[in-house]
């Protein structure tokens, strides 16, 4: 277990995961209280061992650190690879420990952009066009991974209108989003200990009129 | 790293624990007691997770009225960018108990979408429906009569926020926030009341002397007021606040009138190439 998985679990204990703390105090086999080696055990004594080893091992396994048991789209915000929809040659470092973008230890290094928020708004904000359109407005959300290399991967989309229900623009105002998100090079991975760490970002654009008057978060 | 947990709980405090439900009082319900007590499962496991999720569902199910299953289960969308996912839980949450999560919803409009309107809607709307206090945003950094003011400032109607963030600075059942003075100072800058602004500002500083930006927009009024020594010194404190972590920061969200160390170097490029 590296430190930055230590302090994901620490998140979770103190976010109320009591769960967490129950499976922790792992029972183990208690091999001191085993026969010694080279001693015949009698069928009955093979079966009970059997029962026990299966039953600790469901025990263990059904005890495994919160959320690091099932990857994949079970917990809210995942994004899993998808050969259709994903580049292949993005790589993930940690698959089992991307943590969103606000997680974050006071010890940690927080994850960022160079040139903070501000540099990153001018960035995307120097690139965006659209000719004014009184149809277009809305949210456009993009959330994907940034790499522990500061690498970007796993786009989606979301989009919907000021009443917070799906909608789809002018696919002239998500691709080139897409695009100028998918162009930004300058994304700061979460440190912890040293260590770079995988996080999910998001960013979402609001559109008035088919123009970007606020990037958050 | 002992010394960091406070600190993190607090941060955790802010946005992750919303009151939790007494279950007791449900006991006359047995389906809904159930469903509570299915909710303060859910809570043990990590927000978001799988396995917090199935819990919220198995509360809802038994007891389609609680609403605070709506409103724990909304959260993890809100913080990861799944919007459309947030409201229609949040909304029902809204549905069954207004009065408790009006509120909550309006300062989460503004803090993630800057839906300044949609943020309006909600505060106003619960104003009308309690004749107590409206209390504060989740994270206490506002009292939600200033995140009113401040989605009417956004909006450019300095009047209404003025006047708001007036009322309730002069409430005497109230204590001014951590950065109530520095918002107030930075509208009376932006409404162009330089000599306003400065007196906010430095209410600000006697309150909380721990934002650069304080200093900052203090360098941008003596500005106005052509008093380029002041200027240039309160960009200098700025700079060195910025730089040694004095700054307003949200693991979550920007926050309103955010400014960051480029705006500080560029203003001081500006104040140096005219000394």
């Amino acid at each position: 277990m590296n430190l930055g998985q230590k302090m994901v679990y620490s998140t979770w204990v103190l976010e109320g995961s009591a769960h967490f703390g129950a499976c922790h105090q792992k029972v183990l086999p208690n091999t001191a209280a085993g026969k010694p080696f080279g001693v015949e055990y009698s069928y009955h004594e093979k079966k009970m061992k059997q029962t026990i080893f299966l039953l600790l091992t469901i025990f263990v396994f059904s005890c495994s650190p919160v959320g690091h048991d099932k990857v994949g789209e079970n917990n809210v915000g995942d994004i899993p690879f998808d050969k259709n929809m994903d580049d292949e040659s993005f790589k993930i470092c940690d698959e089992t420990n991307i943590n969103q973008y606000y997680v974050r230890y006071s010890a940690d290094t927080p994850p960022g952009y160079q040139g903070e928020k501000k540099g990153m708004d001018k960035a995307i904000l120097s690139k965006y066009s659209f000719q004014p359109s009184e149809q277009e407005n809305g949210y456009v959300t993009i959330r994907f991974v940034v790499n522990c290399k500061g690498e970007t991967g796993r786009f989606r989309i979301e989009e919907m209108d000021f009443a917070y229900k799906p909608r789809k623009f002018d696919s002239k105002i998500t691709n080139q989003l897409l695009e100028i998100v998918k162009n930004l090079k300058e994304w700061i991975p979460r440190k912890s200990d040293g260590e770079s760490l995988d996080f999910y970002q998001y960013l979402t654009f609001k559109i008035e009129k088919g123009q970007i008057v606020k990037i958050q978060p | 790293m002992k010394k960091a947990i406070p600190f993190f709980i607090l941060f955790l405090l802010s946005w992750n624990l919303y009151a939790q439900p007494n279950c007791e009082i449900y006991k006359a319900d047995e389906k809904c007691y159930n469903a509570c007590q299915e909710a303060m499962r859910a809570i043990r496991y990590e927000q978001g997770s799988y396995q917090s999720q199935a819990h919220f569902d198995k509360s809802i199910e038994l007891c389609p009225t609680f609403a605070y299953s709506y409103m724990e289960k909304a959260v993890p969308y809100l913080k990861r960018g799944l919007f459309v996912e947030w409201k229609a839980l949040i909304d029902k949450a809204v549905e069954l108990e207004p009065k408790e999560y009006l509120g909550y919803r309006g300062w989460c409009r503004l803090q993630f979408l800057r839906d300044y309107e949609g943020a309006i809607n909600d505060i106003e709307k619960l104003k009308t429906l309690v004749n107590y206090d409206i209390g504060y945003c989740q994270t206490g950094d506002y009292h939600l009569s200033i995140a009113l003011a401040l989605c009417y400032k956004e909006l450019g109607d300095m009047d209404k926020a003025r006047e708001l963030m007036l009322e309730q600075l002069s409430s005497k059942k109230f204590s001014a926030g951590l950065y109530d003075y520095y918002h107030i100072g930075v509208l009376e800058y932006e409404a162009g009341n330089h000599e306003k602004a400065l007196t906010y500002l430095d209410k600000q500083l006697e309150a909380n002397d721990y934002l650069g930006e304080t200093y900052y927009f203090k360098a941008l009024a003596h500005k106005q007021l052509n008093q380029p020594e002041q200027y240039l010194q309160n960009l200098k404190t700025a700079e060195t606040y910025y730089r040694s972590g004095k700054i307003r920061t949200d693991p979550y969200a920007e926050m309103i009138d955010k400014i960051y160390l480029n705006d500080i170097l560029e203003e001081m490029e500006k104040a140096t190439s005219k000394e």
